[in-house]
């Protein structure tokens, strides 16, 4: 397991009739408890919450006046890389340039290490992890936070359109692997 | 690009490009399909993914060398669907933790479901050790639920929704021990199993194949097994350890204690020890089933103590070396007391389970988590009465800095206690 460190959450540009006594940020761990010891800060519209954590997912509460809101975050610790279905793997991986494979980040990924996918369908027939992390920093693969992921180990088919049944439809397979084609009846 | 088409019936005339379509493939290219995690990779979370239509959805395994085992792997808040064998599998591995994951539909190599074809286990371990299965749904998957097997020990089964498996839903099966089997909440729903030629299978069963079977195992004892608080509504067996195929395996050093076991499969045993060495089975509420001890050995034999039937007979000992003391009987007052809903199975107010049971050290907590009472706690898997929880509508988190692209299902968690009542009666529900 990941020490401890220090991180702060800032919540700013807060509309004034809303921030103060009326507003409050708490944190809470995956298992649902609250993460106490949090030192709190407000000025003007912008709200500050300051402690020592260990890296990993929590749900960052805000409680407002009219309504609460929750947050899923990740504290991460090590490199980032980042994967999406309509990244590259010529990419460097970043958010704004991500990969395409979640194989090619968890070959790049060292320990402590995070790889962030975004949401998507992802065809791969298999995905090997190779790479270890340490007992205190494991390589950690996640969704990004609020987003869907599917990883499908079938077989990806093209749109299916209509035919003169109603109730048949026509598609074509995908098939990546070409000597499998015995799946196909027709 | 293949040169051929696939076509698809679609019930109501949907389009399929509109639909989850999964094509899955025949298994003749050993397991290869999923998530891999061989011999090179430890210390690996995965946190957050659905994945689909693999061969053995999450395998994590050490071969090379038989004397090194992998170590370390965490999935949590996960979906395992449709994997066409076993949905996550350990061999020779030390270190899991399954959190929060929904494992359901996998195993549709024996759909329909059939006892002439082979039935996986949804989530199994050969050769595992200290592996924790905790707060998942483990439903509707098309051969048993999840257990240990051969070789396997130090396994926590804790606070799970197990239901509608086609075999076995729990099932500990081992020439080893040292397993938990603590707060789960395992049911089958009415017709879910119609047109498989088995019997109805057992909520939980306690085994030792493998020494069964006359494969080499000196000692036949499976050990230090303790299954407690757990409730069990509407399978074949409720809570079973037998000699599989008349084989000479038996229990030792065991608990079953604090269960609930609603009613069952007409003349199935709620509670079945059929060879016990040093076994107690203390404080468990068998609503309308019966409970069966057959034979004890060693010193000691089968201690039963505080056991709630529906009326004197429906505790049967069939041989020597078992001792059944202050067994109770009536109607213990339960909020419904039929059907599958959780919530049918927490006892009055006023309940006559209450403060009726055996002192267990063991057993520190109920269902729920709650303390139990050190001097007389109850029978059955709450200590005390329950307050039914609807869920309430949760905000919707929204990404920072970013729309939403999809509807999110994580869930703020009030507290470690509202949350587990919550989620567990929530499961509950049908």
């Amino acid at each position: 397991m990941q020490d401890s460190r220090n991180w702060s959450f800032l919540l700013s540009g807060l509309v004034p009739a809303i921030a103060g006594a009326g507003l409050t940020m708490s944190i809470v761990d995956a298992q649902g408890v609250a993460v106490s010891a949090l030192t709190a800060q407000e000025d003007g519209s912008t709200k500050l919450l300051s402690g020592s954590l260990r890296p990993g997912t929590y749900t960052l509460v805000v409680s407002g006046q009219v309504q609460d809101s929750s947050y899923r975050i990740s504290l991460i610790e090590g490199n980032t890389y980042f994967v999406s279905s309509t990244g590259s793997d010529t990419n460097l991986g970043t958010y704004a340039a991500p990969f395409s494979s979640i194989e090619n980040a968890a070959n790049r990924a060292d320990p402590g290490d995070t790889i962030m996918i975004r949401g998507g369908i992802y065809y791969d027939r298999v995905l090997n992890l190779v790479k270890s992390g340490t007992s205190d920093r494991p390589i950690t693969i996640e969704s990004v936070p609020g987003e869907f992921v599917a990883l499908d180990h079938g077989f990806q088919t093209g749109p299916w359109s209509a035919t003169e049944n109603a109730n048949i439809f026509r598609s074509t397979p995908l098939i990546p692997d070409p000597t499998v084609e015995s799946i196909v009846l027709g | 690009m293949p040169n051929k088409l696939l076509y698809t019936w679609a019930v109501g005339g949907i389009n399929p490009t509109d639909q989850e379509v999964l094509i899955l493939a025949a298994r003749t290219d050993g397991l290869s399909a999923g998530i891999r995690i061989f011999d090179t990779a430890n210390h690996i979370v995965i946190d957050g993914i659905s994945a689909r239509a693999a061969d053995a959805g999450l395998w994590a395994g050490a071969f090379l060398n038989p004397d090194v085992r992998g170590t370390d792997i965490t999935l949590r808040n996960s979906e395992i669907k449709f994997a066409w064998d076993y949905a996550l599998r350990l061999d020779n591995w030390e270190g899991a933790l399954f959190e929060n994951n929904n494992v359901h539909n996998n195993a549709p190599i024996n759909y329909p479901r059939s006892a002439s074809a082979i039935w996986p286990h949804a989530v199994i371990g050969y050769k595992s050790r200290d592996v924790t299965v905790i707060g998942n749904r483990i439903h509707d998957n098309n051969g048993e639920g999840v257990g240990p097997y051969l070789g396997s020990d130090r396994w926590k089964i804790l606070n799970n929704v197990i239901h509608d498996n086609f075999s076995v839903n729990l099932y500990v099966d081992t020439e080893l021990g040292d397993v938990l089997v603590d707060g789960n909440f395992i049911y089958n729903t009415p017709g879910k199993n119609v047109g498989q030629s088995l019997e109805l299978s057992d909520g939980i069963r306690l085994a030792n194949e493998a020494a069964d079977l006359g494969k080499e195992d000196p000692d036949p004892s499976y050990y230090n097994i303790q299954v407690t608080n757990n409730i069990v509504v509407g399978t074949g067996g409720g809570i079973r350890s037998f000699p599989y195929a008349g084989g000479s395996s038996f229990l030792k050093d065991s608990l079953i204690a604090n269960n609930t076991i609603g009613p069952l499969m007409d003349g199935a045993q709620a509670i079945e020890v059929r060879a016990g060495d040093t076994v107690t089975v203390a404080n468990n509420l068998a609503v309308s089933n019966p409970i069966l001890l057959a034979r004890g050995l060693g010193a000691v034999g089968i201690i039963a103590s505080n056991n709630w039937v529906s009326d004197p007979t429906q505790l049967t000992r069939a041989r020597n070396k078992i001792k059944v003391t202050s067994t109770q009987s009536g109607d213990p007052k339960l909020l419904v007391g039929t059907g599958i809903l959780l919530e049918n199975y927490g006892p009055q107010p006023g309940s006559p389970l209450y403060g009726a049971g055996v002192s267990l050290p063991q057993v520190k907590t109920d269902y729920l988590g709650r303390p139990r009472s050190v001097d007389l706690p109850s029978i059955g898997a709450f200590e005390s009465p329950i307050t039914v929880v609807e869920p309430q509508p949760q905000p919707q988190p929204q990404p920072v800095n970013k729309p939403a692209t999809t509807p999110v299902t994580n869930e703020f968690k009030p507290t470690p206690l509202a949350e587990q009542l919550r989620r567990k009666l929530r499961f509950g529900k049908p």
